[in-house]
């Protein structure tokens, strides 16, 4: 099942990121989604990772499609200006992406190039003032493109608070929903009953919500993540449960498991980080019990 | 009261810049430099002896009073014997004040500093960036705030996931330029501005570089 009918079904949805390979062959990255087959709604490719650059993200897009997996192509407005933006989302449109994931993206910390300039001309979740045109047959500045260009999208919503949601996400959230937006994804989701707090507090307005959820496989990954994302996303008794697991491939799918267990009745799916390792998503799916 | 502000570069790169430059002169400024204890008189003296130390032949040295001001060509030329001396002028002014001496001088000039921005005083010592001249100002919707400037990604349509309690994720003491914006607009009461979905911003307000004659 499509993303799109999915989310419209009301579905527990399932989506996972994958990177464009750059030094392998695609067909290897389709050979590990077929251990996954029938089990994701919608596989997202972005179009940087944490180390720099990544393959031709549309084209893996169209490949993952070729071979019956709905693509979500993520791109973020931190690398590219206007005209590229506009060119990108012509192409993937082109392509037969259906499914657009945006993120304003992080202040670049890791990687290739740390001083190259970064965009952010237009932010993501006002993508939309881009998209609008382009949904309408035209350029930002008016000229005719031919045909609609539409997508399913999804734009990331901060929820790492607990109950006290400050009115500005509030107000952001009512403004993205205003514009269009076919789905909310959090940041990602460590504890389940702040998340559970944050979901009471905020109105969605009726669009759903999807939780991503990290697989976090040591100890050292999830101290990174609060040294380098946000001091306190994975809290310390986290930490410390990998930290002293004897088998840390037991401990790491046993907390993704109770976490996606925590979120089935929260929220209207879950999106998943594997930060390579793909071939082992089944595990967790299983352990979680994701179809 | 705004100022230059300016950060010294590296050793290793002023000795690059002076490879092969065996007689120095030096130039600081009395204003924005002096300020901020990056090219006033101090300053040149302690790259007096920096430089001495690693034998190089320091011909003069002056602090002007202004060194952006076209006047500064005639204040130098009364070091006429000292300059003339020098394979180089090395200038701990900012790039105002370099480019300035480069204009009116025949002598090669060497920056002893990097100009990070225009500072808006806010206490002793303290300055901040709040405004870059893009050139197309937007604060009359922004409760006079600019988040072009003060915002890190400089977002026009609120605030990205990185507002950490009204703090920045680039830097936990820089303030989120959407927090500021939004209790500003709030205490006002106009917080519906900030429904108002703004366009693509136009970044060619005034194409580089800038240049003006008035009537």
């Amino acid at each position: 099942m499509k993303l799109k009918e999915s989310l419209e079904k009301k579905r527990f949805v399932v989506t996972s990121e994958v990177q464009a390979p750059l030094d392998e062959s695609p067909d290897q990255l389709v050979k590990s989604l077929e251990l996954i087959r029938g089990r994701m709604d919608g596989v997202t490719i972005p179009e940087i990772q944490i180390e720099g650059i990544v393959s031709d993200t549309i084209k893996v897009c169209e490949l993952l499609n070729e071979n019956r997996f709905d693509a979500i192509y993520q791109t973020t407005t931190r690398d590219k200006n206007r005209i590229q933006l506009q060119k990108d989302l012509l192409r993937a449109h082109n392509s037969g992406v259906e499914n657009l994931l945006v993120f304003t993206e992080d202040y670049r910390i890791t990687g290739d190039s740390l001083q190259e300039m970064m965009f952010f001309h237009v932010d993501a979740g006002k993508l939309q003032s881009v998209l609008q045109h382009m949904r309408e047959g035209r350029t930002v500045d008016g000229h005719e493109i031919g045909k609609a260009t539409d997508f399913v999208v999804g734009s990331g919503v901060e929820s790492g608070w607990g109950k006290d949601v400050p009115d500005l996400e509030l107000k952001e959230m009512e403004a993205l929903a205003e514009i269009g937006v076919g789905y909310f994804l959090s940041t990602p989701v460590f504890d389940v009953d702040q998340f559970a707090r944050f979901l009471k507090q905020v109105d969605t307005f009726g669009i759903p919500v999807i939780a991503e959820v990290m697989i976090l496989r040591t100890a050292g990954m999830a101290r990174f993540l609060n040294r380098h994302i946000k001091s306190g996303m994975v809290p310390e008794w986290l930490i410390k449960k990998l930290a002293e697991a004897p088998d840390k491939e037991k401990a790491s799918i046993e907390i993704f498991a109770d976490t996606v267990k925590g979120l089935k009745d929260l929220c209207q799916g879950v999106h998943i980080i594997t930060i390579g390792g793909e071939e082992k998503l089944r595990y967790y799916l299983d352990a979680a019990t994701l179809r | 009261m705004i100022r230059s502000i300016t950060r010294k570069k590296s050793e290793e790169e002023i000795d690059r810049l002076l490879s092969g430059l065996g007689r120095i002169f030096l130039i600081g400024c009395g204003t924005c430099v002096t300020l901020t204890r990056t090219g006033g008189a101090p300053e040149v003296a302690q790259m007096k002896e920096q430089l001495t130390e690693k034998g190089k032949l320091v011909t003069g040295s002056t602090v002007l009073p202004v060194a952006c001001d076209n006047l500064t060509g005639e204040t130098l030329r009364e070091f006429g014997p000292q300059m003339d001396l020098a394979d180089a002028l090395l200038v701990m002014t900012c790039a105002f004040g370099v480019q300035t001496v480069a204009r009116q001088m025949k002598t090669m000039v060497v920056p002893a500093l990097d100009t990070l921005f225009i500072g808006k005083e806010t206490g002793p010592g303290r300055f901040d960036e709040v405004c870059t001249q893009c050139g197309t100002c937007i604060i009359g919707e922004t409760g006079g705030i600019c988040p072009v400037t003060t915002c890190h990604k400089g977002l026009v349509n609120g605030p990205c996931g990185g507002t950490d309690n009204g703090k920045c994720e680039i830097d936990p003491e820089k303030d989120c330029a959407w927090t500021l914006i939004y209790n500003r607009l709030k205490e006002l009461d106009r917080l519906d501005s900030m429904r108002v979905l703004q366009k693509p911003r136009n970044h060619q307000g005034e194409p580089r570089p800038g240049k003006i004659a008035f009537g």
